[in-house]
């Protein structure tokens, strides 16, 4: 079914839209949660938790790519929710790893120099993944958005771990000068 | 004050192009180890008292477990360290819940339950099949339009199942918050022209059994051979 009619069966209140949505996008869903969590049932509950989220919020909201909005979705419940199990000592996946190679951007106890977030924030992102070059914004994204494994990426992209945590160490760099300067910019 | 856990939530609200563009199922990458398969449908699981056709013999050696068929051959499961499937385009892909009868026919009286793929253009030529067998997951199918791509890393090992070649692995999860673990088994095999795979998955605890349940019905469809797939129109 194409995402349009998906879209238009939430408009609907029709809850085959639900079917359809985890029918088409349920594994990728999957994918995103278990990248962060590591917990096959944690995953499915986060999921099930998207379609609510879709369903509440589709009226008024009527995403452009169902696919990438239903993904968003995974992803913030699933960050939510790791910090609900690392609270509690438990969970795993990739996002403790991930953390902290973002520390390198931040610094160790994060920085208060970076005050702006919303609309800035996101703009001072796109800005920098527009910057990089395609297979560069690929890994970085691959390991930040997704939060894939760098053994993966490596096997996916066909070249070396060595050579994407080359690629995504540049890459943070890269992100940090860009926050530096809004920073300037901002102050 | 930004901390790393709000630059990783703020990542997450970046154009949608570049999301698209790193989507892991968008890439199939050139030194992947895939196995495509289509997705199996839900459908509902039918209780079946069937002879025991297996002895086990549970060998875990080096991440490999083993059952042992009646016949005296084995099929080894080798764990593999990454399981990930991603759904493929499917816009022109009718499913349709298939009669007790079509069941009946199409797996040469197994006790299936499921759904057909047809084309939803021209001919409205039947795909495949997906459903289950005694809570095992089942996909057949005959053509290369498949909707899933299964991303399988990790040793396998090839086993001869009365002379048909099986492919056949698990993965354990990680530990959920109640510290459970779940195994999935899984094995793909070839009769004559048409492609199977079958899926298994439960609570670690129970693996003989979900292990075991796997091989009975890989065992029951490689004895009843190819499946009439002409036993459904659409």
């Amino acid at each position: 079914m194409e995402d349009s009619a998906i879209v238009d069966l939430f408009f609907e209140r029709s809850q085959q839209a639900v079917t359809e949505a985890a029918d088409k996008y349920g594994k990728y869903c999957h994918s995103i949660a278990y990248n962060i969590l590591g917990s096959y049932e944690d995953s499915e509950e986060c999921v099930n938790d998207t379609y609510l989220k879709a369903w509440e919020s589709i009226p008024p909201n009527r995403p452009a790519v169902l696919k990438t909005y239903l993904g968003k979705l995974t992803r913030n419940l699933a960050l939510n929710r790791y910090e609900y199990l690392t609270a509690e000592k438990r969970g795993g996946g990739q996002t403790v790893l991930v953390i902290d190679e973002l520390k390198q951007v931040l610094g160790e106890d994060g920085n208060p120099a970076y005050s702006f977030d919303g609309e800035p924030l996101r703009k001072v992102i796109n800005d920098f993944l527009a910057g990089l070059k395609t297979e560069q914004r690929k890994i970085f994204m691959r390991r930040y958005w997704y939060l894939s494994s760098v053994k993966e990426i490596a096997r996916e992209y066909g070249i070396s771990e060595s050579k994407v945590k080359m690629s995504l160490s540049r890459s943070r760099k890269a992100l940090k000068k860009a926050l530096e300067k809004e920073a300037l910019n901002d102050g | 004050m930004m901390d790393e856990k709000m630059l990783l939530k703020a990542l997450g609200d970046v154009d949608e192009s570049f999301i698209e563009e790193a989507d892991p199922s968008g890439s199939c990458g050139k030194s992947k180890k895939t196995a495509k398969i289509l997705c199996a449908a839900a459908a509902a699981a039918v209780t079946v008292t069937a002879a025991l056709l297996l002895q086990s013999g549970l060998i875990s050696l080096g991440g490999r477990e083993t059952v042992i068929l009646q016949n005296g051959e084995e099929i080894v499961f080798s764990k593999g360290g990454d399981f990930s499937s991603f759904s493929l385009a499917d816009s022109n892909v009718s499913v349709r819940e298939l009669s007790s009868e079509e069941c009946s026919k199409i797996l040469n009286g197994l006790p299936f339950e499921g759904t057909a793929r047809f084309s939803s253009e021209g001919e409205h030529e039947i795909f495949g099949i997906d459903g289950k067998i005694n809570d095992v997951k089942i996909s057949a199918w005959r053509t290369d339009d498949m909707y899933m791509d299964t991303v399988i890393v990790g040793s396998e090992k090839k086993s001869q199942v009365d002379g048909i070649s099986v492919t056949a692995g698990y993965f354990e999860s990680m530990p959920n918050s109640r510290g459970e673990v779940t195994v999935i088994y899984y094995a793909s095999f070839k009769i004559g022209e048409t492609s199977f795979y079958l899926e298994n998955a439960g609570d670690k605890k129970d693996g003989e059994s979900i292990r075991e349940k796997l091989a009975e019905a890989l065992s029951e469809i490689i004895e009843k051979g190819e499946p009439d797939f002409s036993a459904v129109k659409y």
